[in-house]
């Protein structure tokens, strides 16, 4: 294997595991709310400001990590109970607008606080160390421990929906929710649940980028609305697509990156997105019915 | 050359008249209308340089966000990539304004049929569903045109494209007052445009597409061709706000036309208030005043230093976030907007004076 | 949004006693969406504990109205309810679905009964709080082979008894069903509405049945109301009237 393809491979599940867990929290939202979630951007860099905030305070990932991850479950839900649980439901197409307006509030509240500068992190890995695969892959420990958070992500995201009472209700809210209404199933505590999740895989995601770069707030930002193509190929509301998605992006913005240049990345993953909407707009493995939302 | 200018304007007075009365989309049109000229009229020729500037970028922008507002609150879409469409408006009149072609109002023209093709090519892939999928094509669209623009304008055009001031043969029209008068005879005639469209035939299918989407189906509207035929028509006039632009800006670089530019119009459209014409054009004035605001704000705290430099320091952040703020606030709490909320407040008063009127009379 | 004061609390939990006053006492009741459209105007009717009612009308008569301002409309629906409808003395007009869920009151809309993308199974899971176990017997047997069938799959008959089924392991004191008959073939309709007799009696639970099946509702019920524009324009006891006669009377009544 030459090296070009172990770097594309290295470097692609690396960014692709960064968009799926995005977008498996804009799939949980969308899933539970039907609200296109444009804030997914604005809850990456809450999460890497807290987490940053409290690595510099010395707390390491074993306890800043945890404590990120409650405080934005927390942000998530309570942000669904104050702007959204009024509109979501029978308006998700007025709820994704304000989406848009809630992304630029927390981004800016984020700036207010935090500053626009790079987001100062002390060094967590040594990037040095990296373990050898095959041929010419190798991972960094940086890289393997963005993959295992990932799977470790997906895997209780997974089993929690398929085998705890909570995870029913939320799928029974996802596919009806008036009727789950009727059926005693508490919707809006629900609805906040599915967004805290995605708050906080968002949070994941805005962390795991920090440490392996060394973005500002708005670059942060800006990669919440660049993992929509990975979101629409997967599917809008499939859990497995955002997975998949997510990696298959990931890859092709690194080929990309390595075989033509660093420039056409983002064109690249949107001219998928196009054609994607064109040619099968359910994605790989979403429900046909959300092609005509 | 002013009084020259003034000449269109009138037109703008006297046409509600002729136009077909429709009290849902411009209630008062004629009074509107008559505001309108008089606002333009003095600001043209009184307005100090501030003014006529300020004004000229509401006008542009009003035109595009009425413009926008034809989709959102007609067809009920919503697009993200009105930047990238004023950039395609602004790159076509920015190339032709240093050829033979530069007579005005060519460059405007041509400008609109870019904008009406570039509107019909992302629009057959992202109307075939609802919404959603409009606002995921257009959010492309935005990020390749900032590529494409990238791309066209190279090393040698880096910092952008020069634009030619507009002219007339030997005339020349670039002078702000002259740019002033233009954008706001242009605006007033596609108001003109969109009243006599939303009175007609095509405004009563597109108010029962957006009350009913299956109903209007059933009854035989073709809803796909109704929504294209709205975007389309809105690209077009988008497309001429942005050659408007480029003639104000005078130099049309990628960068200006940004997601978060597509993110403020939308903004004005929906905190101005949609199913009206007035409403994007008050959101437009709000949006671009705001700035101003803050400064006076930072002004008005000059005697609490720390207040008033941070307000200067974050001026742009903090009125990125009003932006922001008012946007939810509209959606979550006044649906119709600024132009609701001070509809409603002055059919209050109005109840209120003549409530204290009838008393008076009893007493 | 009226959220009125409570009534006189009467009726025994769960017996079924025809003396005692009402259950469900609605009063008043008028519901008007979003749009402005009107669903139901100033009905009133009541319910005694194990009672079964049945509403008819025609199409658009505000009888789906009526059920959803008992049970509540979802605060995103921005519909408002007006007058009481009070289970115990204490009213849940105007409440939120869930309020009416914990005072005894289950409904079972017309369409999307079921949710389409669980399991049989998953819908017993989820309807297994009020203590009954997920495995326990169904009361409609034709289910027990379907349990890993997705609700999605199944026949309008067979989503019936699910969305039943369900109802009743949640031990509603008042069930309320919307136009259970519709789309189904008569033989179904007649097996569904007397094993839906069979059950209530058992439980004693109470229920309100908005049919426009005239004949399937008459053999249900103990009362019936009529609407019509949004009114109840008449009431009697089922055993009095003819099928017949009665969907005479309401689809005679043409403006």
């Amino acid at each position: 294997m030459n090296a070009d393809i172990a770097n594309v491979i290295s470097n692609g599940l690396v960014t692709g595991c960064i968009y799926a867990l995005i977008g498996v929290g804009f799939v949980v939202v969308f899933r539970a709310t039907g609200v296109v979630s444009f804030a997914q951007g604005a809850f990456m860099v809450l999460g890497a400001l807290i987490f940053a905030g409290l690595a510099r305070a010395g707390l390491g990932l074993a306890v800043g990590l945890p404590v990120m991850l409650v405080v934005m479950l927390v942000i998530g839900g309570v942000i669904y109970r104050l702007v959204f649980a009024r509109i979501a439901g029978a308006e998700a197409f007025v709820a994704s607008i304000a989406t848009v307006g809630l992304g630029i509030v927390l981004e800016v509240i984020a700036l207010l606080i935090w500053g626009p500068e790079v987001i100062a992190v002390p060094q967590l890995f040594n990037f040095r160390s990296r373990v050898h695969v095959v041929g010419e892959l190798n991972f960094s420990a940086l890289n393997l421990f963005v993959m295992g958070l990932t799977v470790v992500a997906f895997v209780v995201i997974v089993v929690g929906l398929n085998r705890t009472p909570v995870g029913l209700r939320m799928r029974a809210v996802a596919n009806n929710p008036q009727l789950a209404a009727y059926s005693g199933v508490r919707v809006v505590r629900t609805s906040m649940i599915a967004w805290g999740i995605g708050g906080l895989t968002a949070g994941l995601a805005g962390v795991l980028y920090l440490l392996g770069s060394q973005p500002d707030p708005v670059t942060v930002y800006s990669l919440g609305l660049a993992a929509f193509p990975a979101i629409l190929l997967g599917g809008l509301d499939s859990i497995p697509g955002s997975l998949v998605g997510g990696i298959l992006i990931g890859l092709l913005q690194a080929a990309i990156g390595v075989f033509v240049g660093g420039e056409w990345q983002d064109v690249g993953a949107y001219c998928v997105l196009l054609a994607v909407l064109l040619l099968r707009p359910q994605g790989i493995f979403g429900s046909a019915e959300i092609g005509r939302l | 050359m002013t009084g020259e200018m003034t000449m269109p304007p009138s037109q703008v007075q006297t046409a509600p008249a002729r136009t077909r009365p429709s009290p849902r989309t411009l209630p008062g049109g004629a009074a509107g209308g008559a505001v309108f000229v008089l606002v333009v009229v003095v600001t043209a020729l009184a307005g100090g340089q501030y003014a006529v500037y300020t004004g000229t970028l509401i006008g542009i922008y009003a035109l595009v966000t009425v413009s926008q507002e034809w989709i959102i609150g007609r067809a009920g879409l919503v697009s993200l990539g009105s930047a990238a469409i004023m950039a395609v408006g602004a790159y076509v009149t920015a190339r032709l304004s240093t050829t033979s072609w530069s007579v005005f109002p060519i460059p405007l023209v041509v400008a609109m049929i870019f904008g009406a093709v570039v509107g019909l090519l992302i629009g057959v892939p992202g109307l075939r569903f609802r919404g959603l999928y409009l606002m995921l094509t257009t959010l492309a669209l935005q990020f390749i045109v900032a590529f494409a623009g990238q791309k066209y304008q190279g090393v040698e055009n880096q910092s952008g494209f020069v634009v030619n001031p507009p002219h007339w043969g030997s005339l020349d029209l670039g002078s702000p007052r002259a740019l002033f008068i233009i954008t706001c005879v242009v605006l007033g005639l596609v108001l003109l445009a969109l009243r006599g469209i939303y009175g007609g035939a095509a405004g009563r299918i597109w108010n029962a597409m957006r009350q009913d989407e299956a109903a209007a189906s059933v009854l035989g509207v073709n809803l796909v061709r109704w929504k294209l035929t709205a975007f389309i028509g809105s690209s077009a006039l988008t497309a001429l706000g942005g050659s408007l632009y480029a003639y104000q800006a005078g130099l049309v670089s990628y960068g200006t036309f940004s997601l978060d530019l597509s993110l403020t119009l939308l903004v004005m459209v929906f905190i101005g208030g949609l199913g009206t014409l007035v409403g994007p054009i008050l959101g437009a004035a709000v949006i671009v005043l705001l700035p101003n605001g803050i400064e006076r704000l930072s002004g008005a705290f000059a005697g609490i230093p720390q207040v008033a430099d941070w307000l200067s320091l974050h001026e742009a952040t903090v009125a990125n976030g009003i932006y922001g703020l008012l946007l939810l606030l509209v959606l979550l709490f006044e649906r119709d907007g600024i132009y609701g909320l001070v509809r409603r407040l002055g059919s209050a008063a109005a109840g209120q004076w003549h409530r204290r009127v009838r008393r008076g009379a009893v007493q | 949004m009226t959220r009125g004061g409570s009534t006189r609390g009467s009726a025994r939990e769960g017996s079924a006693a025809q003396e005692a006053g009402p259950l469900l006492d609605v009063r008043d009741l008028s519901v008007t969406y979003g749009n402005g459209a009107s669903g139901a105007e100033q009905v009133a009717l009541s319910v005694r504990a194990g009672e079964i009612v049945a509403v008819l009308g025609r199409n658009g008569a505000g009888k789906t109205s009526l059920l959803r301002g008992i049970a509540g409309f979802l605060p995103s629906e921005h519909t408002r309810v007006a007058g009481v409808a009070s289970i115990d003395g204490v009213n849940v007009a105007g409440r939120d679905p869930g309020q009416s869920f914990r005072h005894g009151i289950v409904l079972v809309p017309e369409r999307n009964k079921v949710f389409s993308s669980l399991t049989v199974a998953e819908h017993l899971r989820l309807a297994a709080r009020a203590g009954h176990h997920p495995d326990a017997p169904c009361a409609f047997e034709a289910l027990e082979r379907l349990r890993t069938r997705r609700a999605g799959l199944l026949s309008g008959g067979e989503r019936q008894m699910l969305a039943l089924e369900a109802a009743f392991r949640n031990e509603p004191r008042l069930l309320l069903v919307d136009e259970a008959s519709l789309g189904l073939a008569p033989v179904m309709v007649k097996e569904l509405m007397s094993r839906l007799k069979e059950i209530a009696r058992e439980r004693s639970t109470a229920v309100i049945a908005v049919e426009q099946d005239a004949a399937a509702a008459l053999r249900l019920a103990d009362r019936y109301y009529v609407m019509n524009h949004g009114r109840v324009v008449s009431d009697g006891l089922a055993r009095d009237v003819s099928a017949v006669g009665l969907a005479a009377e309401y689809l005679g009544t043409v403006r």
